[in-house]
């Protein structure tokens, strides 16, 4: 009967970093090796309580017994702030499920530490005993990381052991980088302790010290020496090399890994276990050889190689071992293979060392081994093999052994070469391919470019299974264990699918049967997220891509999902920006409207003429205004348009209308052209300098006398005459300018007249009857405006109106100026 | 040599193609001058005010024989447009191309004229 297979979770605060990246391949490997899913989750290191919890540690609060099966915490990583006492109340948040730190000790948590007071012991000590030190300087980790605190605390004893005094000069705290072990060496040396020799407590920081202290023209080791912790893949290609405390960082991961499968088992693990360390000297303390190759020499003898080999080979085992360092257990009896390989090779069969050596050197690559390491190996055998003539050995024999070792680091050197080159070569790829896939997803600003991104990137970038999933919710303080998702982006195989449609509980971390599956699966889970507070979602992506594709790709899908949301945000505030200018111009020509309809004539009554008239605005007011006013003599018949549209429009229109009827009353006898300049002068005045704007109006004043004649002045459409004598229309221009756009207009405005004859129909109307166009953009025109009021002329005005009216709005149904309109016909007095 | 920094339009229905002769300002209006037009006429006039200040133009030549229709409000446009260069104190010169067979040049063009005779004139073809 088949069982599901477990999976564990691994958090932890990156996926790069050379820590890091060790333990995870570690517990990777040993994943592999259990039949177990790994998942790995990485966040950041965690906050204070109370400080702001970075978004990115959004996901360690989604993980629990939904998805995992126990939990693995890099704790070392994830503690700089918070501390042990912080530590273990973020482990305990996990119960019931089984928990498993790494890198600190944790009460009542199943820990596993290296030997981290023992490495700074075999540091410290080697600058004082073997190269005579009393000056050793120190640049510890960050106070709350309890390691940091463990090997500062051995650093002391270390002196103290050597009856070195102490000395607080000579003790400086970084952050566990480059930088910050830049800034202690900085420190230590202005302090004025002239250290003699520095220890780190990790190599990043020594890396650090190493590069201030070239600045400074301080030479190492000549002058100074160093040393750093952890035996980071850069120790070894620093100038000079590192020497440092090798971690058995890979074998930490996988260790992690078996204990957690054991207390799954419901076996007993240790409460807290301790990894040993060693120290591996290299350029940077004077010693420039590896310590671990060097082991007492066995006792003499006298027999041929095999028997050198047999007589010692528990021994030679053992040095072997010690000299390289296999992360997981998985080669466990290299050394027992590759002494009875030389077996072979002594007994005559050729070639038979080398060939062991060479599968070895594959089978350790493949483990994450260090292959330069096998160097020591090979020292190892040499040292306990030589057996010099005149101590009575066979010199044809050890010619042959001094051929077999040369040969032998010729192929660890070419293997060693090869593996740095891949690593090299997968390192640029990646920066290649991420730095291709940063300017795609910098250009996406929706969530369907997003996808399309993400399907023609992540393949290149080393991905074929990939889940990105968006909170439904996005504020910033919801419940992980209420908060729902649903799936933006699934890729299955190498090829996007479509997400199933519903949402789903975000503690799941992608959609249902996603992390599940037939097969061993390996994946990592990392927040979708923008800085400390926008939490987005969550991506869960398959490993075996560069490990710097995932925390370049932790940001740059955060950023692409804040621009998506960003310019979704602009989207929506310009169509809201829209609407509201549209909903402001709609009200305004709604009261333009109302102003320019309300002041129009109630009644049309002037003796002598037969009157109607029209005003229809059109949907963005065009400002048009006509007016009729009795006076004793007479009357006054006004025409006008603002040009533009709108309340702006509305208002002049008001001003013009007021003016006229002010003026009008006051001086019913008064010049058409005196009145239009006066006007002129107010509105010029109001417009532009007091409202600001640039309105100008067409206005043509006429002023009616009973016996026929009449008087007018201003610029405005031609006035229609039809004649009843003729039946023929006659236009007459007018010969003024515009009102409102210049300050004084006395001396281009001037009366005219013309005389009107009983029966005679006086036509004005405004641009909106002569402009209408029809689909073909044709005007109306003035032509078919006369032939209109031919041929109604006998009718009534109001009937001439309408027919008028019917036409144009037969010519263009949709007109979009106002359409105004006075129609007039005259009778002349009867004769008494 | 200074050259002009206002590029030509051309929408659907409405096109403005500025050039430089000499000291001579040339714009041809081409299309329809409808409401559509009037907002982006507008702001093209200001630009090219600054244009004429820059660049001390002494006359400026608006090509409106193929204009078929310009409305009051962008007619407004050509206002501000000489009104705001006869208030900088600038004696430019502005002529009018036009077609005496659209009817809409002799109404709104003569009005122009008759407004700033000493600055505006009126070529008929």
């Amino acid at each position: 009967m088949s069982t599901k297979r477990r999976t564990i979770a691994l958090l932890m605060d990156y996926v790069g970093g050379d820590y890091q990246s060790e333990v995870r391949f570690g517990v990777e490997r040993a994943a592999e090796a259990h039949d177990v899913n790994l998942l790995v989750a990485f966040g950041e290191t965690l906050a204070l309580p109370g400080a702001t919890d970075a978004a990115q540690n959004s996901i360690y609060h989604l993980i629990g017994e939904e998805t995992v099966d126990g939990i693995i915490v890099a704790s070392a990583t994830l503690c700089h702030h918070i501390g042990i006492e912080g530590m273990r109340e973020f482990l305990r948040g996990y119960a019931p499920l089984p928990v498993f730190s790494i890198g600190m000790e944790i009460e009542g948590i199943p820990s596993l530490t290296v030997d981290n007071a023992f490495g700074i012991e075999l540091a410290v000590g080697h600058m004082v005993d073997a190269h005579g030190r009393r000056r050793v300087a120190y640049i510890g980790g960050p106070a709350n990381n309890e390691e940091a605190r463990t090997r500062a605390e051995a650093y002391w004893g270390a002196l103290a052991a050597r009856a070195v005094p102490p000395d607080e000069r000579l003790f400086a705290e970084g952050a566990f980088t480059i930088d910050s072990g830049r800034s202690a060496m900085r420190d230590l040396l202005a302090r004025g302790g002239e250290p003699d020799a520095v220890v780190a407590a990790n190599d990043k920081m020594a890396l650090g010290a190493m590069e201030l202290l070239k600045e400074r023209g301080i030479r190492v080791p000549q002058d100074i020496l160093v040393a750093g912790f952890d035996d980071a893949v850069i120790a070894r290609f620093s100038k000079p090399s590192l020497t440092t405390v090798r971690q058995p960082m890979k074998r930490l991961g996988a260790l992690a890994m078996d204990s957690m499968v054991r207390m799954l088992d419901g076996k007993d693990v240790q409460d807290v276990a301790l990894l040993e360390v060693e120290l591996t000297c290299r350029e940077s303390c004077g010693c420039g050889v590896q310590a671990s190759a060097s082991l007492p020499p066995p006792g003499t003898t006298g027999r041929g190689g095999a028997a050198l080999i047999a007589a010692q080979r528990g021994s030679l085992e053992r040095a072997l071992r010690r000299s390289v360092s296999i992360p997981t257990g998985s080669l466990d009896g290299w050394p027992g293979d590759l002494l009875s390989a030389l077996e072979a090779e002594l007994t005559g069969k050729e070639g038979r060392f080398l060939h062991a050596l060479e599968a070895l050197l594959d089978a350790a690559g493949r483990a994450g081994a260090i292959l330069d390491h096998f160097q020591g190996a090979i020292a190892v055998l040499r040292e306990r093999l030589h057996r010099p003539v005149e101590d009575g050995g066979d010199g044809v024999f050890q010619d042959a052994l001094e051929r077999l070792w040369h040969a032998s680091r010729i192929v660890i050197g070419s293997a060693s070469v090869r593996v740095e080159g891949e690593r090299r070569l997968n390192v640029e790829l990646a920066s290649m391919y991420l730095s291709w896939s940063a300017r795609s997803f910098s250009t996406c600003l929706s969530l369907p470019i997003l996808k399309r991104v993400m399907a023609s990137e992540l393949p290149a970038l080393g991905f074929s299974r990939v889940a990105v999933s968006l909170y439904d919710s996005t504020h910033g303080g919801h419940d992980p264990q209420q908060t729902t998702m649903k799936t933006l982006f699934l890729m299955e195989g190498g090829r996007e699918v479509e997400p199933p449609p519903a949402s789903f509980p975000a503690r799941l971390l992608a959609p249902d049967g996603f992390l599940g599956g037939g097969e061993r699966t390996t994946l990592i889970a990392i927040p979708v997220a923008f800085g400390d507070l926008e939490k987005f979602g969550v991506a869960v992506l398959n490993s075996g891509a560069h490990e710097l594709v995932y925390d370049a790709l932790r940001l740059q899908l955060g950023s692409a999902v804040k621009a998506a949301a960003l310019h979704r945000e602009m989207i929506r505030q310009v169509e809201l920006r829209e609407r509201l200018e549209q909903e402001r111009i709609h009200q305004e020509s709604v009261v333009a409207a109302r102003i320019q309809t309300t002041l129009v004539p109630e009644r049309l009554s002037v003796e002598g003429l037969e009157l109607s008239a029209l005003m229809k605005p059109a949907a963005a007011v065009g400002g048009d205004y006509y007016d009729v006013l009795a006076t004793a003599e007479g009357g006054w018949l006004g025409i006008g348009d603002v040009a533009g549209h709108g309340l702006a429009a509305g208002l002049v229109m008001l001003m013009i209308q007021s003016m006229v009827s002010a003026l009008t009353r006051r001086d019913p006898g008064a010049s058409p052209a005196r009145l239009i300049s006066a006007i002129n002068a107010a509105v010029y005045e109001n417009v532009r300098g007091r409202l600001m704007r640039d309105e100008h109006a067409t206005l043509l004043l006429l002023r009616y006398e009973r016996g026929g004649r009449v008087t007018f002045a201003g610029a405005h459409d031609d006035i229609i005459v039809c004649r009843a004598r003729t039946r023929r229309c006659v236009c007459i221009p007018s010969s003024g300018v515009w009102i409102g756009a210049l300050p004084a207009i006395d001396a281009m405005t001037r009366d005219a007249e013309f005389v009107l004859e009983d029966g005679d129909v006086l036509v004005l109307y405004s641009d909106g009857v002569t402009e209408a166009r029809d689909a073909h953009h044709e005007q109306f025109g003035l032509e078919r405006l006369c032939a209109a009021i031919e041929s109604a002329q006998s009718a009534s005005v109001v009937a001439i109106r309408d027919r008028v009216l019917k036409e144009v709005e037969g010519w263009c149904p949709s007109p979009d100026d106002d359409i105004t309109m006075v129609v007039a016909r005259y009778r002349a007095p009867r004769q008494p | 040599m200074s050259s002009l920094k206002v590029e030509s339009v051309v929408t659907d229905s409405f096109g403005i193609e500025p050039t430089l002769r000499d000291d001579t300002l040339s714009v041809k209006l081409t299309g329809t001058g409808d409401m559509a037009a009037a907002a982006p006429l507008g702001s093209y006039f200001r630009t090219l005010q600054a244009e004429v200040i820059r660049l001390s133009v002494s006359a400026v030549e608006f090509d409106v024989r193929a204009l078929y229709f310009l409305n009051s409000s962008c007619l407004k446009a050509f206002i501000s447009f000489i009104c705001g260069l006869a208030g900088q104190g600038l004696k430019c010169k502005i002529q009018f191309l036009t077609d005496a067979r659209l009817g809409w040049q002799r109404r709104s063009l003569t009005a122009l004229e008759r407004m700033s005779p000493e600055l505006v004139s009126i070529a008929d073809t």
